[in-house]
């Protein structure tokens, strides 16, 4: 595990930032932690990064405390709120914080050229950051935070001031970086963008964490929608047998294979059923949210 | 830490706080001078008619450098104090320290950093006021007070307290709070360091001026180190100077308070520290 917390705990005096958080990322992982604004996402990853102390529980990162030194050199962040020193140039602020990071200088150099030319900003390497606009800042903040080759990165809400484009290159880095075994802790409310990119996600809602699993896993809510009149006695039957959900005049079945329909249909048809649509469908990760986020669904998957 | 130095050194040249400090230094001198200037005439020694007229022009010539000293004295502290006085929490606010933060270097490397990089500004900024002083007085005047390199080197060391107390405070204070408090503090010292002067010519309060003078010393020695950098100008005509040793040196401190002031420098610095470890950084 490149990163593990167990139980972590972080209050603001006696508001609540975070609570009994546990989960682990591994080398390679896109993590990607979902909530509304305010939920926590944030005060969980400034913990992780050392940045706040947490009032209870551990976290490690490659196994050590996330102010080891040696674990700051393979870490990288993207913060969400980015503010950086408007009176350097791109190269200049890459060159400093490759300083921090003890990058020899060779490498240094081939580095920003990498980084830059990554984000498209290596025409404007000479210009002022004051002249750049609010997207080519958040390109540069990626920049920053992909310099020294981390081998966990962390990316808060790294897409919210991009432009439909620059959302498409972020997520082509994501991906590459995944390919490269970088293991990447996305925050994001963007459901889209991270059902695209991620491997596992967690939801957070009021300090704790609502739903989390495999991605693929939390989408496998296979089911049936069935429009239709239903006869009151046949739905209760079927809710007994099946996990339900509400749908447009009629009902969903989840977790009903391919195999079951025939049977299920049949058993509508003769017990009195008028059934004008049945189709499959597949749970979206916004319908799982939705319910994470409202308290349908509190169990871990 | 080198880089830091470096950033806070860069940033105070690209975001013009040196050429302000220069820009400030030309205006005071302008000031300075011309008052000068218009004086100048009657301070000539080599015109005096008599040996106490020459004594007594000589006493005025460094009662009005040291006038000059204690003002350039005065912007060399104000500037120490701005522009340290958001170090810390200012650019914890900003979100422009959290970045540095995550990187592979501790936070008294940070701190420390800060500190001689703003330290150096200060001392940069005294050395240009008061080569520029001399230089100014010489020219008008034709008189370069004794020892007056001495008395540089010394008041060149103010900047440092300040800079220490206002980065200290900065650790826990927002930007305004703490411009109040290390602004309030640096008044308290120069209050307290006139009274123990005032205190040389009423002799009958003099215990309890000084005793004032001393405790404001304690609390932040910048007076002090004021004035063991003019006594060394003033040596020998302090007690000639009565009144007009209001910005010179009646009764310079020991190299005792020398000590202390260093042991309270380096007091400062580690409590800056162990505060800036114990502050969240978000």
């Amino acid at each position: 595990m490149v990163l593990e917390s167990v139980d972590l705990t972080k209050y603001y005096g006696r508001e609540i930032g975070c609570r009994n958080i546990s989960l682990g990322v591994s080398s390679g992982e896109i993590f990607a932690f979902l909530g509304p604004n305010g939920a926590g996402k944030s005060t969980f990853v400034k913990t992780a990064l050392g940045l706040l102390k947490p009032t209870s529980g551990t976290i490690r990162l490659f196994g050590k405390s996330p102010e080891d030194l040696h674990v700051r050199r393979k870490v990288g962040y993207l913060p969400e709120n980015i503010r950086l020193p408007e009176w350097m140039t791109a190269e200049e602020l890459l060159r400093f914080h490759g300083k921090l990071l003890y990058l020899p200088e060779k490498k240094l150099k081939r580095r920003i050229e990498e980084v830059l030319t990554r984000t498209k900003l290596w025409e404007r390497k000479d210009s002022r950051i004051k002249t750049y606009s609010q997207g080519m800042r958040q390109r540069l903040a990626l920049a920053v935070a992909l310099l020294g080759e981390p081998e966990l990165l962390f990316l808060d809400e790294p897409t919210s001031a991009l432009d439909p484009v620059g959302r498409i290159e972020v997520r082509e880095i994501i991906t590459d970086l995944k390919r490269q075994g970088v293991a990447v802790f996305l925050n994001s409310h963007l459901l889209s963008e991270v059902e695209m990119v991620a491997d596992s996600v967690a939801i957070i809602n009021r300090g704790e964490i609502k739903a989390r699993g495999k991605l693929a896993e939390l989408l496998s809510g296979r089911g049936i929608l069935i429009r239709g009149e239903i006869p009151e006695a046949l739905l209760n039957k079927l809710k007994s047998r099946y996990q339900t959900g509400e749908a447009p005049n009629g009902l969903k079945l989840l977790g009903v294979s391919e195999e079951e329909v025939p049977a299920i249909m049949r058993e509508l048809v003769l017990g009195g059923a008028n059934i004008y649509e049945v189709r499959p469908f597949k749970a979206a990760l916004e319908e799982l949210f939705i319910q994470a986020v409202e308290g349908k669904n509190g169990a871990d998957n | 830490m080198g880089q830091i130095i470096s950033y806070t050194l860069r940033e105070a040249v690209r975001r013009k706080t040196l050429l302000v400090i220069v820009i400030l230094a030309v205006v005071y001198l302008i000031l300075f001078g011309t008052g000068l200037y218009f004086i100048s005439d009657d301070l000539k020694i080599y015109k005096s008619p008599t040996p106490d007229m020459a004594l007594q022009r000589y006493i005025l010539l460094n009662f009005f450098f040291s006038f000059g000293l204690f003002f350039a004295s005065f912007a060399v502290n104000v500037i120490a104090v701005f522009s340290a006085v958001g170090a810390i929490s200012g650019e914890l606010e900003a979100w422009l320290l959290q970045p540095l933060l995550v990187r592979p270097v501790k936070k008294w490397e940070v701190f420390l950093g800060k500190f001689i990089g703003y330290g150096l500004l200060g001392i940069i900024a005294a050395i240009i006021l008061i080569l520029a002083l001399v230089a100014e007085f010489y020219v008008i005047t034709g008189f370069i007070p004794q020892n007056v390199w001495l008395a540089g080197l010394i008041l060149s060391g103010m900047p440092l307290i300040l800079t220490a107390v206002t980065l200290t405070g900065s650790v826990r204070l927002s930007p305004a709070a703490n411009g109040f408090f290390a602004f309030t503090l640096y008044m308290a010292s120069l209050v307290g360091g006139m009274m123990e002067q005032v205190a040389s010519f009423f002799p009958g309060q003099t215990k309890i001026l000084q005793e004032i003078g001393l405790l404001t010393s304690i609390i932040l020695p910048t007076d002090a180190i004021y004035r063991k950098g003019v006594s060394y100008i003033f040596s020998g005509v302090s007690n000639f100077a009565g009144p007009l040793t209001l910005f010179g040196s009646a009764s310079p401190p020991s190299l005792y308070f020398l000590g202390y002031t260093l042991l309270y420098l380096v007091g400062v610095v580690i409590l800056g520290i162990y505060l800036f470890n114990k502050r969240e950084a978000a």
